[in-house]
């Protein structure tokens, strides 16, 4: 039983940017990119590539797809994956897309994702980590008219279904679904795996495929965006900070103490 | 006046059965931005052996609820809460659906607003009505950055992050209708198959309810200082928190981790310990007005969120926290 | 921890392997030559009958067996070489005088012998008394083929030297056996009964037979003046009796207990044949077992690495991985992909137990043992080698099972523990390269498998992800200098105009405690007015984390990036004050053709003091504090800079307290070999156990000269109790020196 599952990956810029480089360009709406420090794939798509792996671990006969839509820089994100073990990677690079919100992006994945089929399972992260929506994926499975569930830390393929851990504020819930379906994963689930040399290297060597809009059958002008972003900046925090000074540790708590008791906030 | 008849708030139950605080926050929005939406705050609430739940959402501002009880509705499945909560839309037409950004919400609003062909925004900290647009804004990047956006279709749906929007007083001389509403669900259309459920054992208080949040960070050096936190945490009433750093680290459970993909955490205190206050971690407690920092670094991020700091070894500051901590205790001088 | 009795002093050790040399050469010649010149006339006819009381044939007997035996002495060297040309090739046999000097230096002159005084006497006297011993029997069958030279004083001299000789091994090998059976020396911990315990009582059998059939002979023929078949008839005189000393008594205590001639002839018989075959069985062993160290220690001397950088030990400057596109495998995961001479090494282990002994993980209760893991793979290749050596030959394709030497033979662990300290390389009598074996296996474990402990996965990531290793750091690569700016000092960015590039490497940056380090580096040299620049954002990792955790393709990608922009900004000379960072450019860089002048600002700073372009105060605020001084591993032990740090600190006037295991000694403090990120597998944390050394000396202040120790020590500080509660302070080399210096051109920190 040959098995086929997509996994959606994004570009963005590096979470772990310090945040003095943290700088919002306010007239564009856009990050400005930190100098010398490079962008990531997001985290939790990475993750999502890993539990494809694990899937492959567990049966053997799987196909992995990576797919992005972006400019010519995502390929980073795709041979990325591809290093980690993905077979194939497909970037869907149309500059009308660039200011896709999430539903023209959701439009134009599940196009992708439609012209790449059969298929059998679609995993995203629970949410981009630059726009932290986590609206793409359900979307999709929406848009595709396939079960989804979301926010899981394991997934698992057996006898045509996904049966798969979902994430609970304290506890967790297994749900299962026929295939094809739609999971979005989380961070619980584990780290994704360190590529071995020999595959950064073949995947150096593999070609991207790469598909415009009309690749796609979509006509761009068809394509609005629901959501119309009206500003984009750093929000100034004004907090009064006391910075409790004395000349002995035991100084400085007793200090602190007082602070808290005096406000009843202990 | 926007498109569309009022403002929709879909609420949500506890595992008790109870109606989630949650709700009346939502409530509590929808109440404020109801004069400039126009219109009803409906509320509907999903579930299984609803009773009395209505005058619970009524005394917190809804105008109408609409009661959709069906054995199908017990517990959440996507392919069950979206058809229902569609098919109301539909028929009610109102110009904003509110959800919270729970468990429940981050699955149900993308799906809800895709089948309804509209935008959705998640995670919002306010929304408010311009130029006859609903717009909303929630922090993205992390929590480095805050973006506005304006719907450009009707109904707008959103989430709200919680504690982010105070509830009303509760009042229960409030008046409101009350319908009792078909679910009209298939069985065969629920794709999806709950196999089981597992319940984390949380000792103590909860963090989401805990008046005093102690929390530690990477600078703990390793999971050992944990147990000094507990100890401190259980001294003042109040609960464990831990960065995503160490959760990731495994030092401490992932049922405690705080922050963006964590917990969204209110309590009244909170205690940073050797956490550096990376953005990811400060969007967990972006609400919280009183914040402690311990962290050896005078530059740490943290610094500049928190009300009080010091700046030194949490090695040798927690211990002496927890004996002089002890002290007021016995001398009855710390809250009740 | 075991007990060590050692020399630490470089000019102490220099003697000590001088005085073995010249000394031991001399001194049983000299003894003997004085005695006899002492000793007056008469002796002229001195000699011996060579094959006393036995039948003559025993000649043929003697030389045939000795060829005999030279065969199979010769087959166990030939044997062991068929399993090591498993392994890839390798030459080792460049600079061929070189490679001789540090024979006589190493094998003969026992240079590392100092590192434990006792095993070092005792290997000495044996060494020593039974070459000598050797050589006789050889002279003596010249003496007997050819030219009848042994007469006279010639003789006298030569038999006091013998007897001599034949004392010193026997105290030898009763040293030897005492640390056995009675001090149980940890060391011991891998010995055998045949390899080790048979063969002392062998040798000292051949001993105690040769003194009693010396005694039988004296007995028989010099003590009563008896007729020796010697030129047609000589009488054996008893005045030569005393210049076979032990002969002497024991001839003596056997007439005067009554032995009759027959039974003093009887047993000589019987204990001379038994001293032949025994002493045959010996020289056949030295093909084999913990015998052929002789010859197989001597090759290994010989073919020891020399680094053409001038880096202290083999392991300092790993291997380069030439070829990855064409590499058939990266690092080494099974037995062939060892090159021969790794391979031999194995076989060439006697189990001294010196590395071991000196390991930080394994002083730490980790599974590391840098003897272990070599008996490891050397059970193997004698269980598996002779199978794959077949199916070599046979060539048709067809590989037999064999287990994986990375991972499997050697445990994943093992692998890890190691902190690339080089305690064990510094320890070995016979230079043993014990680092690259386990860095082969880390590098096949990282780049082939991707096996490795989450953190050390986690770092790659962030290395090759963010350009450093610092995950979190909210820090940049140019905040130290834009806060320097504040305090009004500005920091000068390297041109090419300058003489020196300071590399501030990534934790001088983005760590909090090390950037302190780095901002009182510049306001010295500033203040000593130093032509030097920074790289500010320019700067990336140096590659060395990368190479440490056994991903060679990511270190030559950012060592070559870097190497590029040194070229790119003209730079020649660099000051480094990490010592990693200081190896890699030294070392490491000129195999990617990247040559720098390296100097370590210890270095530096001492020579700016003796320059007097620092000016320490007199009585400054540091006088008199009680400093223990930690030598970091890749500068003391991999570079040899053991006096500029301590010239440093006289400046500053603190009380030097030296650490039992310092300089060339030191003991790592763990975070070597990527363990700054990597977390301990198991036992106690190595950092702990340094502290409580360095506190043990009840020095108040810890000085460093690494940034990584000074992390270590930190932590280490504030989690071993003796240390937190004397508030022991950690500070760098350059921290102590600012506070002590005259600033006259320069802010001063704090103000």
């Amino acid at each position: 039983m040959s098995l086929h599952i997509i996994c959606c990956v994004k570009q963005v810029p590096d979470p772990e940017t310090p945040a003095s480089q943290f700088k919002v360009d306010e007239a564009a709406k856009k990050v400005i990119p930190a100098p010398g420090i490079a962008p990531v794939p997001s985290q939790f798509d990475t993750i999502g590539v890993e539990a494809a792996l694990r899937v492959r671990d567990a049966l053997g006969d799987v196909k992995i797809t990576v797919l992005s839509m972006g400019p010519d820089s995502f390929r980073d994100a795709i041979k990325h994956c591809l290093a980690m073990g993905a077979d194939e990677g497909v970037l869907v690079n149309d500059p009308s897309l660039y200011e896709a919100d999430h539903w023209v992006t959701a439009q134009v994945l599940a196009a992708a994702i439609q012209k790449l089929a059969p298929y059998d399972l679609v995993i995203t992260g629970r949410q981009a980590v630059d726009w932290d929506m986590g609206v793409v994926g359900p979307t999709l499975a929406e848009l595709l008219g396939i079960p989804c569930i979301t926010i899981v830390k394991s997934v698992r393929v057996e006898d045509g279904r996904v049966v798969a851990d979902r994430v609970l504020l304290d506890g967790t819930e297994t749900v299962e679904a026929p295939l094809p379906a739609v999971v979005t994963v989380s961070n619980e689930l584990g780290e994704p795996r360190y590529p071995q040399l020999r595959q950064i290297m073949m995947a150096a060597r593999k070609q991207v495929t790469v598909w415009t809009a009309a690749d796609l059958g979509l006509d761009p002008a068809q394509l609005k965006n629901r959501v119309s972003l009206e500003a984009l900046y750093v929000p100034q925090v004004k907090v009064e900070t006391e910075i409790i000074d004395g000349e002995t540790a035991e100084e400085k708590v007793e200090k602190l103490l007082q602070r808290l008791v005096e406000a009843k906030l202990i | 006046m926007v498109e569309g008849n009022g403002i929709l708030v879909c609420g949500e139950l506890t595992e008790e059965g109870q109606v989630a605080p949650m709700t009346f926050e939502l409530l509590g929005a929808a109440r404020r931005l109801a004069p400039e939406v126009g219109g009803e705050v409906t509320c509907v609430l999903l579930g299984s052996g609803l009773d009395g739940h209505a005058q619970e959402a009524i005394a917190h501002g809804a105008d109408r609820v609409l009661l959709v009880d069906d054995p199908l509705l017990r517990d959440y499945q996507g392919d069950a809460f979206v058809p229902v909560v569609e098919r109301i839309v539909r028929e009610r037409g109102p110009a904003l659906v509110l959800l919270g950004q729970t468990m429940v919400g981050r699955d149900l609003a993308p799906r809800l607003a895709a089948r309804l062909g509209t935008a959705v925004t998640m995670d919002c900290i306010e929304l408010a009505v311009q130029e006859g647009r609903i717009v909303a804004t929630r922090p993205c990047y992390g929590g480095n950055a805050h973006a506005r956006y304006a719907f450009v279709t009707s109904p707008a749906v959103a989430t709200l992050r919680a504690k982010s929007q105070e509830p009303l007083e509760r009042d229960d001389a409030r008046q409101g209708q009350v319908e009792r509403v078909e679910a009209g669900l298939d069985p065969a259309a629920v794709r999806t198959r709950i196999l089981g459920r597992e319940k984390q054992q949380a000792e103590g208080v909860r963090l989401e309810d805990a008046r005093v949040v102690v929390s530690g960070g990477r600078g703990l050096g390793g999971p050992e200082g944990f147990q000094q936190l507990e100890e401190l945490a259980s001294l003042l009433g109040g609960a464990v928190g831990a960065s995503r750093a160490v959760c990731d680290l495994g030092w401490y459970p992932v049922s405690h981790q705080v922050g963006l993909t964590g917990k969204v955490v209110t309590p009244e205190l909170y205690i940073a310990v050797g956490i550096s206050g990376a953005s990811q971690h400060m969007a967990g407690i972006s609400q919280v007005k009183n914040i402690v920092a311990i962290n050896k670094d005078a530059d740490a991020n943290i610094f500049k969120a928190a009300r009080w700091g010091i700046v030194g070894d949490w090695k040798e500051i927690v211990p002496l926290m927890i004996e002089k901590v002890k002290a007021l205790k016995a001398a009855g001088k710390l809250r009740a | 921890m075991a007990i060590e009795l050692k020399v630490t002093s470089p000019q102490t050790r220099r003697l000590i392997t001088a005085l073995t040399f010249f000394t031991a050469i001399l001194l049983i010649p000299l003894v003997s030559a004085i005695a006899v010149i002492a000793a007056g006339g008469g002796m002229g006819e001195a000699t011996r009958e060579v094959f006393f009381n036995i039948v003559s044939w025993a000649r043929l007997v003697a030389y045939g067996a000795t060829a005999l035996v030279l065969l199979v002495l010769a087959y166990g060297p030939l044997s062991r070489l068929r399993l090591w040309l498993l392994g890839r090739k390798e030459a080792r046999w460049d600079r061929p005088w070189e490679r001789l000097k540090a024979f006589l230096m190493y094998g003969i002159g026992q240079g590392r012998m100092p590192n434990d005084l006792y095993a070092s006497a005792m290997h000495l006297l044996i060494f020593w008394g039974w070459l000598f011993l050797f050589i006789g029997t050889l002279m003596l069958a010249f003496h007997d083929d050819f030219v009848e030279y042994l007469e006279g004083y010639v003789y006298l001299g030569y038999s006091l030297a013998l007897d001599l000789a034949g004392v010193a091994a026997t105290v030898g090998i009763l040293m030897a056996l005492y640390r056995r059976y009675l001090w149980k020396h940890p060391k011991m911990r891998l010995g055998s009964l045949w390899d080790d315990v048979a063969l002392l009582w062998l040798m000292l059998a051949i001993l105690l037979t040769g003194f009693v059939i010396e005694g039988m002979r004296v007995g028989v023929s010099e003590l009563q003046g008896a007729i020796i078949d010697v030129g047609g008839g000589r009488e054996a005189n008893p005045d030569w009796a005393p210049w076979s000393p032990i002969g002497f008594v024991i001839g003596k205590a056997a007439l005067e207990a009554g032995a009759s001639d027959g039974l003093m002839l009887g047993i000589h018989k019987v204990l001379w044949w038994a001293h032949l075959v025994m002493a045959m069985g010996w020289v056949a062993w030295v093909g084999y077992g913990k015998l052929s160290h002789i010859l197989l220690g001597s090759a290994n001397i010989f073919m020891r690495k020399l680094s053409p950088t001038g880096a202290a030990l083999a392991g300092s400057a790993l291997e380069p991985i030439r070829d990855f596109e064409t590499a058939e495998r990266f690092g080494a995961g099974y037995l062939r992909d060892f090159t021969w001479k790794q391979l031999a090494d194995v076989d060439v282990c006697v189990r001294c137990g010196r590395c071991e002994s000196q390991c930080p993980a394994w002083n730490t209760g980790k599974e590391l043992t840098p003897m272990g893991f070599l008996q490891e793979i050397k059970a193997y290749l004698n269980e598996a080698g002779p199978a794959l050596q077949a199916a070599r030959r046979q060539d048709d394709g067809q590989q037999p099972e064999e287990r994986k030497v990375a991972g499997d033979v050697v445990s994943f662990n093992t692998i890890w523990d190691c902190v690339t300290c080089g305690a064990c390389e510094y320890q070995c009598p016979i230079f043993i390269e014990h680092i690259q074996k386990l860095m082969d296996m880390r590098r096949y474990l990282v780049m082939e498998e991707a096996n490795m402990p989450e953190t050390a996965q986690a770092t790659l990531m962030q290395l090759e992800q963010r350009g450093h290793p610092w995950r979190g750091t909210q820090l940049t690569r140019t905040t130290w200098i834009e806060e320097l700016a504040r305090e009004g000092i500005e920091v000068p960015l390297f041109d090419g105009s300058q003489e020196y590039l300071y590399w501030v490497g990534c934790t001088g940056a983005l760590q909090e405690r090390n950037v302190r380090v780095t901002k009182a580096i510049v306001r010295l040299l500033l203040e000593a007015g130093v032509s030097f620049g920074v790289l500010g954002a320019e700067e990336s990792c140096s590659g060395d984390p990368a190479r440490r955790l056994g991903n060679e393709y990511l270190f030559q990608m950012q060592a070559q990036k870097t190497i590029e922009t040194f070229k790119a900004k003209g730079v020649r000379k660099i000051i480094v004050n990490c010592p990693h960072d200081f190896n890699v450019m030294r070392h490491e860089y000129p195999q990617l053709d990247g040559h720098f002048e390296v100097v370590h600002h210890t270095e530096l700073f001492a020579r700016l003091l003796a320059e007097g372009r620092l000016r320490p105060q007199r009585m400054g605020d540091l006088w008199g504090v009680p400093t223990t001084y930690h030598d970091p591993c890749y500068i003391a032990r991999h570079n040899d800079i053991l006096t500029e740090p301590r010239q440093v600190l006289a400046a500053t006037g603190v009380e030097l307290l030296e650490m039992g295991r310092h300089r060339k000694h030191t003991f790592c403090c763990g975070a070597g070999g990527g363990h700054m990120w990597v977390e301990e597998s198991k036992g106690r944390r190595i950092n702990h156990v340094r502290t409580e050394e360095a506190t043990d000396t009840g020095a108040q202040v810890i000085a460093v000269a690494c940034p990584f120790c000074m992390q270590m020590f930190e932590e280490g500080v504030g989690s071993v109790p003796e240390a937190a509660q004397k508030g022991v302070q950690v500070l760098d080399v350059a921290e102590l020196l600012e506070r002590s210096v005259t600033f006259s051109r320069v802010v001063r920190r704090g103000s």
